[in-house]
């Protein structure tokens, strides 16, 4: 099922970010990586839902979002629906805030600021994993 | 004829011429006369004698004797009136009274002379008895500790003095006798003492006593208890004044000292809103002051005396908060077994309304038992720390909101460079001139250099400073990664130390130019490596330097763009000084001086 469910996900990165210049920007540096983008999100809600739809190999998780729920929440849904590689950018590294990443068992974790080459590799090795 | 029978023969007859029987006549009347005379003269002394000492010890046979002078006197002076001729009936009469109470007395005379010799003893052993008592007196009055003086009580002039009282003043008791007494004491005293003296002298008082300072010789004055007692005569008018003068400056001056010691004891205690309370192990009780058992809240009354087990104090006990109980009991163990001198605990205890008040006890052995040692008296101190605990707690959650503020603040910070360097980005790509992208590039590694501060910011713990070490490894890397060389090696080498924004600003943004610069003109193939070295000097500044293995710097090119002006500004601000050299490469030395923190 878990065969089935991976070979289905498509060569796509999916930008959670409820900041847009942020999500732009992110974008933009994933395009120049020759990677697609196949969409933003700026709630969890959203992200579920674009997930859902789009099934992408590699999720770019902000741990802030817009609303009530927060990254982790949208994380832990979508792995269970979509199975999706979630590499979480936190501004913070709280022991409460890292705590509560480690709940999705994340592919990887970013700390902003983010430079290309930071993004690079990290994208490069859980695509590799 | 012999001049025995001479002797014995009637002297007139023997020679009967008219001249010798004239001057013997004469002698005659003369000799009575006299003894008559004499006679009287002995009734007048034994009549002066009678009225003179009531406490005559036979009354009798004065007046017996004193009649039989006198009676003799009376027949003296009849014989004198008639020479020669036989006596009259008279005086016959006056002579036989005369032999009557002469023998009477002599009678009544024989029993009282046992009493006289016996008198005649006595006052021979009281006047013994009153120069041993003179010797005692004087031996008491000069060889005394305390000091002493016999004074006149109608001016107050010193007869006597003795050592003591001398030695206390300065003087000789010498140069005493004669002084007034009065003068000897402060203007100030003169009133009261006078008129105490009055009432001594009046017989209202028996004693006049005063606490007073005399003056010494030099002037200064000396604290003195002063006893004084009069001596009156038979009449009952004042004698002497004898006076006991202790000296009590020193005691007055432990007393004026322990005085001043609890005045301000109890004042500290009064700002300090302390309540005091003891325990007398003895007996297994203990009493609080009234603000003691304010603290209490009426739980144990104030001033009274109650056992330990008591209802009050184990009601008190009851109220001690559960978690604090255990520190409480052990403290209070400690003293009770005398472990611990003194022991300070603080614990929460129920109010009357149900909320919890802090109190700070101290517990202070004060008495323990001389030969085991236990703990007799123990004092107990409790302030009450309610308001210093609401203040505290206070303050730490004013902190805690401080510390999320802060870092809400950084995080702000860092996220609003994070869009800037996302716009920046955005620009780059848009832009087709390469030299115009190397500057965006630029321009966001040192944006990533503030971010990155505000980011070490944000995670330490007092949110002020953070270790220098890995925030320029991070920075350092990043750079080597966003350079795209991954063919330099970095050797970092900071020593441990911890910065503020102040500092840690312009010192990333250095390193950023320097190693920027490095990057894109130091190595021909790509191919190098890059030492970072931050130590702190012995004079507090810090000196940086930033070393590779390149081209080193091209003769007389000196270096331009806003790199340059960038890192000239910053050491500038440093108070700093830099220098190149060459030495297998380009070395960049800079002597930074950190900002002084307030």
């Amino acid at each position: 099922m878990i065969e089935t469910l991976d070979t289905e996900l498509k060569d796509c990165v999916l930008v959670v970010e409820d900041e847009f210049l942020i999500a732009a920007s992110l974008s933009m540096q994933i395009e120049d990586l020759g990677m697609a983008v196949c969409g933003t999100a700026d709630t969890a809600r959203g992200a579920i839902d674009m997930a859902l739809r789009h099934r992408p190999r590699v999720i770019l998780m902000d741990m802030r979002l817009k609303g009530q729920e927060d990254g982790v929440d949208a994380a832990l849904a979508i792995h269970k629906a979509v199975g999706s590689k979630v590499i979480f950018i936190t501004g913070s590294r709280e022991p409460a805030t890292m705590a509560r990443i480690q709940e999705d068992h994340p592919a990887a974790v970013l700390f902003k600021p983010i430079y290309g080459r930071q993004l690079q590799t990290a994208i490069e090795s859980v695509l590799a994993s | 004829m012999t001049f025995g029978r001479w002797l014995l023969s009637p002297w007139v007859s023997s020679s009967a011429d008219g001249v010798t029987e004239r001057v013997l006549t004469f002698l005659q009347i003369v000799s009575d006369i006299a003894l008559g005379l004499a006679c009287l003269s002995a009734f007048a002394a034994l009549i002066w004698l009678v009225r003179r000492r009531r406490d005559l010890i036979s009354r009798r046979v004065v007046w017996l004797l004193g009649l039989a002078a006198l009676t003799s006197a009376l027949s003296q002076f009849m014989s004198a009136t008639t020479p020669g001729a036989p006596p009259s009936l008279m005086e016959t009469m006056a002579r036989m009274a005369a032999t009557v109470f002469d023998v009477a007395a002599a009678i009544a005379f024989w029993p009282i002379v046992p009493r006289l010799g016996a008198i005649l003893s006595q006052r021979d052993e009281a006047m013994g008895a009153l120069a041993a008592s003179e010797a005692e007196f004087r031996a008491s009055f000069e060889g005394s500790a305390v000091g002493k003086t016999i004074a006149n009580p109608a001016d107050g002039v010193i007869l006597r003095a003795n050592q003591a009282f001398s030695r206390m003043l300065g003087y000789t008791p010498e140069e005493l006798a004669g002084v007034n007494a009065w003068t000897l004491s402060f203007a100030q005293d003169l009133e009261p003492d006078r008129l105490e003296f009055r009432r001594l002298l009046a017989g209202e008082t028996d004693v006049y006593m005063r606490e007073k300072p005399y003056r010494r010789r030099d002037g200064s004055p000396v604290w003195a208890r002063v006893s004084a007692t009069l001596s009156r005569d038979a009449e009952g008018a004042p004698r002497q004044v004898h006076a006991v003068i202790e000296d009590i400056d020193d005691r007055r001056r432990a007393e004026a000292a322990a005085r001043e010691y609890e005045t301000r004891l109890r004042f500290a205690a009064e700002a300090a809103q302390i309540a005091v309370w003891e325990i007398d192990y003895r007996r297994n009780i203990g009493r609080l002051d009234l603000r003691a058992s304010e603290m209490t809240w009426g739980q144990v009354p104030p001033e009274v005396w109650l056992p330990l087990d008591g209802p009050e104090f184990s009601g008190w006990v009851a109220r001690i908060h559960p978690e604090d109980r255990l520190a409480r009991d052990a403290a209070v163990q400690a003293v009770r077994d005398g472990a611990r001198d003194v022991v300070q605990m603080e614990y929460r205890a129920r109010r009357p309304d149900g909320a919890w008040g802090w109190q700070s006890h101290w517990r202070l052995i004060t008495e323990r038992e001389l030969d085991t040692g236990k703990p007799i008296r123990v004092l107990g101190v409790i302030m009450d720390t309610t308001q210093r605990a609401l203040a505290e707690a206070e303050l730490r959650a004013t902190l805690a909101q401080r510390d999320l503020l802060l870092r809400e603040v950084y995080h702000r910070v860092k996220n609003n460079l994070q869009i800037v360097d996302g716009i920046v980005m955005m620009q780059a790509r848009a832009l087709k001139d390469d030299q115009a992208r190397e500057a965006l590039k630029a321009l966001r590694s040192r944006i990533y250099a503030l971010g990155l501060v505000h980011h070490q910011l944000m995670t330490s713990k007092d949110l002020e400073t953070f270790e220098l070490e890995p925030f320029l490894d991070e920075l350092t890397r990043n750079i080597l990664d966003g350079g795209g060389a991954q063919s330099v090696s970095l050797d970092l080498q900071v020593e441990p130390m911890r910065a503020g924004l102040d500092f840690a600003i312009p010192l990333g943004l250095l390193v950023t130019e320097l190693v920027t610069n490095t990057l894109k003109h130091a190595f021909k193939d790509g191919v190098g490596r890059i030492r970072v070295t931050l130590k702190r000097r012995a004079d507090g500044r810090y000196d940086l330097i930033v070393a590779d293995n390149g081209v080193g710097r091209p003769e007389g090119g000196v270096a331009q763009g806003l790199g340059s002006v960038i890192i000239a500004g910053l050491v500038a601000q440093l108070d700093g000084e830099i220098a190149t050299h060459n030495d297998n490469g380009l070395v960049t030395e800079i002597t930074l001086s950190p900002p002084e923190r307030t």
